[in-house]
């Protein structure tokens, strides 16, 4: 019965992310694309969480897996007479090798993967802020790196692919397997012995609690999660450069985990749905718009202040987000109220 | 031997630009365990400010950018800092992530995201010749403000009851406050103290590129960072000391690296933080650190 209980949060999830995806598929053509971009997103957030939701480390250097997963997957599924015109001097193996689209998004997340169990050594070592400060470092790193190896990246421009790009559709599984890999995690013994030390790290060790050896899990997991989106990312744009890898991607998922709570998986599944839709309202009104004759014109900037504004709000009025860290479940109609009294840990039972 | 001469004074100069940085950093970290990455966009609003008062007198265009700076330091405590003061660390950090966003977006909002120019005075950018040896205006002063800031700073930290009162809420901020210490007043002092090495900072950036941007505050905050980090967290001195150590590895890094791998200079600059932080995360001079303690 709780095995039952338990699958009813992810499917009850993907399926609002179906309707979601439903509903803004069938809309005009910005809210198209913005419906796809959020499924990526969602990959990528729902990844972020995977680490930080149960580890209680805030990574900022996601962005650096996800620039890591799109360049893998961009130079293998992009034809090589294309690659011939872009990056000429790509070592032979690179420059003639050509993998359809999903191969080469899998391959993308495993090479994040891989990069990120090299992060780990160090990086598991460190605690709270500590380890916070180098996430940002590895950020740096990897975007300095994606800017100036010329021969690889293309650099500060980027390079365009000339893939098949996938529909909205066909984005789908992919956010829906990472609410499932997710899931599975937080319920594996792994995740509850990660999710042990986040409480309490003291406590955890006590019991004996490897947590440097969960911590190293949960990362490379999340990696290949956030390695997957940039891939999603690469094909679906058909164009990557080192910025679309930076601060403001690393913004705008911090802000997506924290807004729907970084502790509860359907915190980062509310979190992408509530930001992309804010964000997609606030461009409609920054590119500007008429008002019974009135031209109101156009702000460049706004939907990013309006995100910082509405972050702020979040963090100082409601710091455990909208989901205030527990998960979605069907209404329970025995021991409602013992359910609501005892609402943080209620994620556990 | 001139070379030699010249790179010390280019080290020295740099240097000085990153003692800044990190102790506008270090100040607030030490006081209230925040990792203020919206320091980069105080920087950023002292520029605008200089941008702004382009035409007038120069001893009006500091006022303006230090002015701007210091209240921009004030405002965002208020509205932002206090309210999730005492949260945890990540809290934090994440709060002044979206300040800085926030700064950052607002510019763009009045000022568009094109750079700007400004030019404080021309002399600044004019060089002289001491023993084989250039040296411009700008190199003079940088070394020279960031001195004098730095022996205004200790003699104000050591000198006055406000500083005796700051350093005690730095070493353990709620013995301090059952010892009658004003938190409010503490926080607020150190602010407007960050918000002056802000003003400061964006004056001499303004004066040696005479561009300002948006999104300026980034790389200053992100030197910045790296100094405190290396130096350690907690310590005035430490931040000072990394600044200095960080401009002298960043040029000979800019001397040493062969120049296939020169333009990944940041990534091994970035690498040494990782090893830093993994090796010894209290930074060189050890302070009460960012080691958790049970």
């Amino acid at each position: 019965m709780t095995a039952v209980r338990s699958a009813l949060t992810p499917t009850m999830l993907i399926a609002l992310v179906a309707i979601a995806t439903y509903v803004g598929d069938n809309g005009p053509g910005q809210v198209r694309s913005a419906t796809a971009g959020g499924l990526i997103t969602l990959v990528l957030v729902v990844g972020l969480m995977l680490f930080s939701g149960n580890s209680g480390v805030f990574s900022f250097g996601h962005a650096s897996f996800m620039a890591i997963g799109a360049y893998t997957a961009a130079l293998l599924a992009t034809s090589p007479p294309f690659k011939q015109i872009e990056l000429p001097n790509l070592p032979h193996w690179l420059a003639t090798a050509h993998l359809s689209p999903i191969p080469a998004v899998l391959l993308g997340g495993g090479t994040a993967a891989l990069v990120a169990a090299v992060v780990a050594l160090p990086l598991v070592r460190l605690s709270g802020l500590a380890a916070s400060l180098a996430t940002v470092a590895v950020l740096v790193v990897v975007h300095d790196v994606a800017e100036n190896w010329d021969r690889i990246t293309r650099g500060t421009p980027g390079f365009i692919l000339d893939t098949p790009q996938p529909g909205t559709w066909a984005l789908f599984p992919w956010a829906a397997g990472a609410i499932v890999i997710a899931w599975l995690y937080k319920r594996s013994s792994s995740g509850l012995r990660l999710i042990a030390s986040r409480e309490d790290p003291v406590a955890a060790a006590a019991s004996g609690i490897r947590i440097r050896r969960e911590r190293a899990i949960a990362l490379v997991l999340s990696a290949f999660l956030a390695g997957v989106a940039g891939a999603l990312f690469g094909l679906h744009f058909a164009n990557i450069s080192p910025l679309n890898f930076y601060l403001s991607v690393t913004f705008t998922m911090v802000a997506m985990l924290v807004v729907g709570g970084a502790e509860s998986l359907s915190g980062a599944v509310v979190g992408v749905m509530v930001v992309t839709t804010l964000l997609q309202t606030f461009r409609q009104i920054e590119g500007g718009f008429d008002v019974g004759g009135v031209h109101v014109p156009s702000r460049p900037g706004l939907s990013d202040f309006g995100l910082a504004v509405g972050l702020l709000a979040i963090l100082i009025l409601r710091p455990r987000g909208i989901t205030g860290g527990n998960e979605l479940s069907p209404p329970r109609f025995r021991g409602v109220l013992r359910a609501r009294g005892t609402a943080p840990s209620s994620e556990a039972s | 031997m001139s070379t030699a001469v010249q790179h010390i004074v280019d080290g020295a100069a740099l240097g000085s630009f990153y003692a800044l940085f990190a102790l506008g950093i270090a100040l607030i970290f030490g006081i209230m365990r925040l990792v203020n990455f919206a320091h980069g966009e105080l920087i950023m609003v002292g520029a605008f400010a200089v941008y702004l008062t382009r035409n007038l007198s120069w001893p009006l265009i500091v006022l303006a950018a230090v002015g701007s700076a210091i209240a921009m330091a004030l405002i965002t405590e208020r509205i932002a800092f206090r309210p999730v003061r005492g949260a945890s660390p990540a809290t934090m950090l994440i709060t002044s992530f979206a300040v800085s966003y926030l700064l950052q977006s607002g510019a763009r909002l009045i000022f568009t995201s094109l750079p700007k120019s400004a030019d404080i005075n021309p002399l600044l950018r004019e060089s002289f010749i001491v023993g084989g040896v250039f040296v411009s205006w700008l190199t003079v002063i940088t070394i020279g403000v960031t001195v004098l800031l730095l022996l205004a700073l200790a003699v104000f930290l050591r000198g006055t009851a406000m500083g005796t009162q700051m350093r005690a809420a730095a070493e353990d901020f709620d013995a301090a406050r059952l010892c009658a210490v004003d938190a409010n007043r503490v926080v607020a002092v150190a602010f407007a103290l960050s918000g002056l090495l802000a003003g400061a900072a964006a004056l001499l950036i303004v004066g040696q590129t005479g561009t300002l941007f948006p999104t300026m505050g980034l790389t200053p905050v992100l030197f910045g960072f790296t100094a405190a980090v290396i130096g350690g967290m907690d310590s005035l001195a430490g931040a000072v000391l990394g600044g200095y150590l960080l401009g002298a590895g960043s040029t000979t890094l800019t001397l040493m690296l062969p120049t296939s791998v020169a333009p990944f200079r940041d990534a091994f600059l970035f690498m040494l933080v990782m090893v830093v932080l993994t090796l010894r995360p209290e930074g060189i001079v050890r302070g009460r650190g960012v080691v958790s303690r049970v």
